[in-house]
């Protein structure tokens, strides 16, 4: 065998080795060299190659019919006050949960029970899945905030170690709720006047919480409730407009989104993300803030799959007309396995602003803040494969999906 | 994701010509025949409306105490007041139930509500100007204008009186001071009166509030209120002329006020702050024919400035709202037998200038006819009364049925059903900020209200108790928008309310050191009949069910005193009744000595929120004033020759 001979070889072992090793999701499988979710895809449900019949839909690994389904994923409907199922192709299934009109606003599970915040009543509302669908778990509200005067604005609920934490806008603090308790509302940290607390992510002790009012991220130690703040106000365009929303933990890090906006609410230049080292609780030196590209305005949501953070974006005005007018509408990858993170191609939405985004069985749901879709995402295939109405427009013809959470 | 965090901003309202310096003194000879269906010691010239439930508060009464016509107005059953703070701070009433900016507001029968929407601020009324403030509760449009769908409120700025002077100097706690000059000036045929008045207040009063709000049973921690001061001035001059079987009346007032905007605790506005003036007069003429008719005519303007600075990070910059209205009004009036007719018409424009919603005008067209018939030697009257506006594009009728019997000695029984509309306000048809959409479809609210009482007018003194019920429709709430995150206003919202008013006033006791009470009660039920899901069946927040006062002074001759209570009780906080205010009770009292009689000078010290609650607030999370001390020195003309 001549050298050449052996390098040819050592290609052709090399390029079959690489065609062996498609890299998945723990949750993915592969089958015809292809990741896929044997849980809801359709065309290999429950085993590679298994389709189900036309119009059926694959939940949980099983073919089944329209409300039949067990739901994938669960929207929480802000205008229709309401949390509806849907299955893994974004199907509606089951009736809607009413929540009283009282905007709910973020979904979290603790233990069995799937809680939701609502922004408008300041209450959280525990409910129960079963086969039979989703129902509530009691009389609502299971849990009242009290509030300051008139004013509500719950944004964003998480669970942690058994504890439910609360971004309580209209105080600017982080509610702690133990729901075990007779008194469950067991603690309230401030976080600053109009600090405007969003979204949130944990990692080991420490909470780091999104001040979308005051351009900061409040890392809270939960253990002794102190707080200390990481300043983002230089990483927007203009002073004050980086406006942090949402946050993901990745490895030693978190990744927060940045709407980048102007005075006037309107994008002040492309979407960006800040990136917070969790050992020294400080911005990373030399990658912030990482420009998400020109697809990408006002980013929303944020969730890590396979070492990459995947990022919704999308603008609309206060007068949009239609979904038309939305704009740098995308969900646009970053590869967050490495020192620096590198912003990959977008992957383009139409008609939709993504926000909340959520990854079950390696599959992506974003909701629409537009116009109350559900959108199916594959983030190995880097398509949107799917969108339904989960959450019809109400009587103004409006409809905002304010958050997303798997079925279990 | 992008959600609103504009601040609330006042909104809505509509405007028209209720009328002409009512509050001047009347014809001389006025053959208006009312009857006795108001509550006041000693009597005085009754409300517009002569069979409504009314209240007249005099404000010799309560001379020397630093009362805001919000505060001689809550004296009354059936008002609900809201303030966001002490001296100076907003203030607005509702009546029955009603939105505030349900009330019509009118200063000497100008009317201030404006274009622009929203409550009239009733501390930007000086209160040193206040003679009386009546108090008239229903749907009282057909007297008072569209706009008046709960009520209307009168203030009637002091009378010109020849030979009258005085001048007061007030100083207390959280450096609020006060001063007052006012002198009247005539002769046999005329009087002018020149009242200039100003206040300031640091409004750094100290209040309880939970370390951790949103925790139920949290230490309380003590704090400063920041952010607080107030200043304000104005002046009055108010002239008649009766030249022959002629009179002419005229007020010219102007006012100004600046204020900071210290916010509810858990968000406090540290830079927060506005300004505003208002300068408006009237001139009215009238003439008394010998075959029982009156003729009026007049004309009157306003303009008003309003400039609101709310910095970063929770405001949005600065506001600045200009609005000019100015109109005339002709008016007749014909006694023959037992009736009283009055006729009229108005015809206004409006233009308003606001960097909220735009540059708008409208006119505002109306005409009238009431009647007041007494029958058997008043031994029975009937008051219908209606009342046509076209306010720019939205015409409606306004109507008023009451009716009175007296039914033995000194009782008696009224009745009376009204219907009342409110066009939309420039902020609810134009207004586009940030999450704000306009609407330009929107229709008028609709008020319905009915009521009776009982009353007892005999030496004692007044008493009455009796029931109310109003309907409120097509009531304009903001609803979310179309774009989610927005807001547009809808006319979504129908409500009832129905209640019980109990009042009593009595001197009876006043040979004894001139003592004298008042009570007033009010039992309040609303409940929302249409609306968004979660709020249907539910009651209307910020209206508490039960809201007593009560008052007792004494005045010998060389000192008095006064003991007085406000109860307010639990009232909700949000539309789903889910979070609430505890009851409060206020308790104030005074006293004061007379060390000169002629000219008479007084000295008095009042102590409100005697028990010094910190834990007072409105029903919208604005700490109230703790105990508070002023002392008042005033030297004026006597008693006997203010008369």
């Amino acid at each position: 065998m001549t050298a050449r001979a052996a390098a040819a070889l050592l290609l052709a072992a090399s390029l079959l080795a690489c065609k062996s090793e498609v890299v998945c999701t723990t949750d993915q499988v592969t089958c015809d060299g292809q990741c896929t979710s044997l849980q809801s895809d359709p065309t290999s449900c429950g085993a590679c190659g298994r389709s189900c019949a036309a119009g059926q839909s694959c939940s949980a690994g099983l073919c089944c019919q329209g409300d039949q389904c067990p739901p994938a994923v669960y929207a929480a409907c802000f205008n229709g006050n309401a949390v509806q199922g849907a299955t893994g192709s974004a199907v509606p299934v089951g009736a809607p949960l009413p929540m009283d009109a009282s905007g709910p606003i973020a979904l979290a599970w603790r233990g069995a029970s799937l809680w939701v915040a609502n922004s408008i009543s300041n209450t959280l509302n525990r409910m129960m899945v079963s086969p039979a669908g989703i129902s509530a778990d009691g009389p609502f509200p299971t849990v009242s905030i009290q509030v300051s005067g008139p004013f509500s604005d719950l944004e964003y609920l998480a669970e942690w170690n058994g504890l439910l934490y609360v971004s309580n806008a209209a105080v600017g603090s982080l509610v702690v709720v133990n729901p075990a308790l007779g008194s469950p509302v067991v603690a309230e940290i401030p976080l600053g006047d109009f600090s405007y607390p969003q979204g949130m992510a944990f990692h080991g002790n420490k909470a780091y919480v999104a001040l979308n009012g005051t351009s900061q991220v409040a890392v809270v130690e939960l253990a002794a409730r102190t707080v200390k703040f990481i300043e983002l106000g230089a990483l927007g365009t203009v002073p004050g407009g980086a406006l942090p929303s949402r946050l993901a933990v990745s490895g030693d890090r978190v990744y927060v989104t940045l709407w980048n906006l102007d005075s006037f609410y309107a994008p002040a230049g492309n979407g960006r993300l800040a990136v917070i080292d969790t050992g020294t609780d400080a911005l990373v030196p030399g990658v912030n803030p990482v420009d998400l590209g020109t697809s990408c305005l006002n980013p929303a949501g944020i969730a890590v799959e396979a070492g990459t953070a995947w990022v919704t974006c999308g603008f609309f005005p206060w007068d949009a007309a239609s979904a038309a007018d939305i704009t740098g509408a995308s969900i646009v990858p970053v590869a967050v396995s490495g020192a620096t993170p590198l912003v990959g191609a977008a992957v383009p939405v139409t008609l939709a602003a993504p926000g909340a985004l959520t990854f079950c069985n390696g599959v992506g749901f974003a909701a629409d803040r537009f116009s109350g879709n559900v959108l199916r995402f594959d983030p190995v295939a880097r398509s949107v494969t799917g969108r339904g109405l989960v959450c019809p427009p109400s009587g103004t013809g409006s409809s905002f999906v304010a958050a997303v959470a798997c079925g279990r | 994701m992008r959600r609103p965090r504009a601040r609330r901003v006042l909104l809505a309202l509509a405007v028209t010509w209720a009328g002409l310096a009512r509050g001047t003194e009347g014809p001389p000879q006025a053959p208006v025949l009312l009857d006795e269906q108001v509550i006041r010691l000693p009597r005085t010239p009754a409300a517009q409306d002569p069979t409504a439930s009314a209240t007249v508060v005099e404000a010799e009464r309560f001379a020397g105490e630093l009362k805001g016509v919000a505060e001689l107005a809550a004296t009354a059953p059936g008002v609900a007041v809201r303030s966001n703070g002490g001296f100076g701070q907003l203030t607005t009433i509702s009546i029955r139930g009603s939105s505030s900016g349900g009330v019509r507001v009118l200063l000497d029968g100008i009317p201030l509500d404006t274009a622009a929407g929203g409550a009239v601020d009733l501390s930007t009324i000086p209160l040193h100007w206040v003679d009386r403030v009546e108090v008239v509760r229903g749907a009282e449009g057909a007297y008072f204008g569209a706009g008046a769908l709960g009520g209307a409120v009168n203030v009637v700025t002091l009378p010109a009186v020849a030979g009258k002077w005085g001048a007061e100097v007030t100083g207390g706690s959280f450096g609020t001071v006060s001063a007052v000059a006012d002198v009247g000036v005539g002769g046999d045929r005329w009087a002018l009166l020149a009242a200039v008045t100003g206040g300031a207040t640091r409004g750094d009063f100290p209040y309880l509030t939970p370390s951790s709000p949103s925790v139920p049973g949290s230490p309380l921690v003590l704090q400063t209120r920041q952010n607080a001061a107030a200043a304000q001035g104005g002046l009055l001059v108010k002239g008649k002329w009766t030249p022959g079987a002629d009179r002419l009346d005229g007020v010219a007032q102007v006012s100004w006020g600046w204020r900071q905007l210290p916010g509810v605790p858990a968000s406090p506005t540290p830079d927060d702050w506005q300004r505003g003036g208002r300068g408006s007069g009237a001139l009215r003429w009238s003439r008394l024919l010998s075959s029982g008719l009156t003729l009026e005519a007049g004309a009157a303007g306003r303009y008003e400035t309003l400039d609101v600075t709310t910095a970063p990070p929770g405001g949005t910059g600065t506001t600045d709202q200009r609005d000019a209205a100015g109109g005339g009004e002709a008016r007749v009036t014909w006694e023959a037998g037992g009736s009283l007719f009055t006729a009229g018409a108005l015809a206004s424009l409006e233009r308003l200038d606001s960097t909220a919603s735009g540059d708008h005008q409208r006119p505002t067209f109306a005409g009238w006819v009431a009647d007041d018939f007494t029958i058997g030697e008043e031994a029975a009257r009937i008051s219908p009364a209606v009342r046509v506006d076209a306010v720019g594009p939205y015409a409606g009728v306004s109507a008023k049925l009451g009716g009175s019997v007296r039914v033995a000695g000194p009782w008696s029984l009224r009745a009376s059903a009204g219907r009342s509309f409110r066009p939309p306000s420039f902020s609810e048809l134009y207004m586009v900020q940030g999450p704000f959409e306009p609407n330009p479809d929107l229709r008028p609210e609709v008020a319905w209200s009915v009521d009776g009482a009982l009353v007892y007018d005999g030496p004692p003194g007044r008493a009455s108790v009796g029931g109310f019920g109003a309907l409120y429709d097509d009531l304009i709430v903001y609803e979310t928008g179309r774009v989610p995150g927005s807001f547009k206003p809808q006319n979504s919202l129908r409500a009832s309310s129905a209640g019980v008013e109990v009042e009593l006033l009595t001197a009876a006791a006043k040979k004894l050191w001139g003592l004298q009470g008042q009570l007033s009660y009010t039992f309040l039920a609303t409940q929302v009949l249409r609306g968004v899901p979660g709020v249907v069946g539910k009651e209307l927040p910020q209206r508490p069910r039960n809201r007593a006062f009560a008052r007792v002074s004494v005045d010998p001759g060389p000192a008095g005193g006064h003991l007085e209570a406000q109860f307010v009780g639990l009232q909700y906080l949000d539309a789903r009744n889910i979070h609430s205010a505890p009851a409060s009770l206020v308790v104030n009292a005074g006293a004061f000595a007379r060390i000169l009689r002629n000219p008479e000078v007084r000295i008095g010290a009042e102590v409100k929120n005697l028990l010094d609650d910190r834990t007072l607030q409105d029903g919208f999370g604005y700490p109230l004033p703790s105990r508070t001390l002023l002392v008042t020195l005033r030297i004026g003309t006597s008693p006997e020759n203010r008369e």
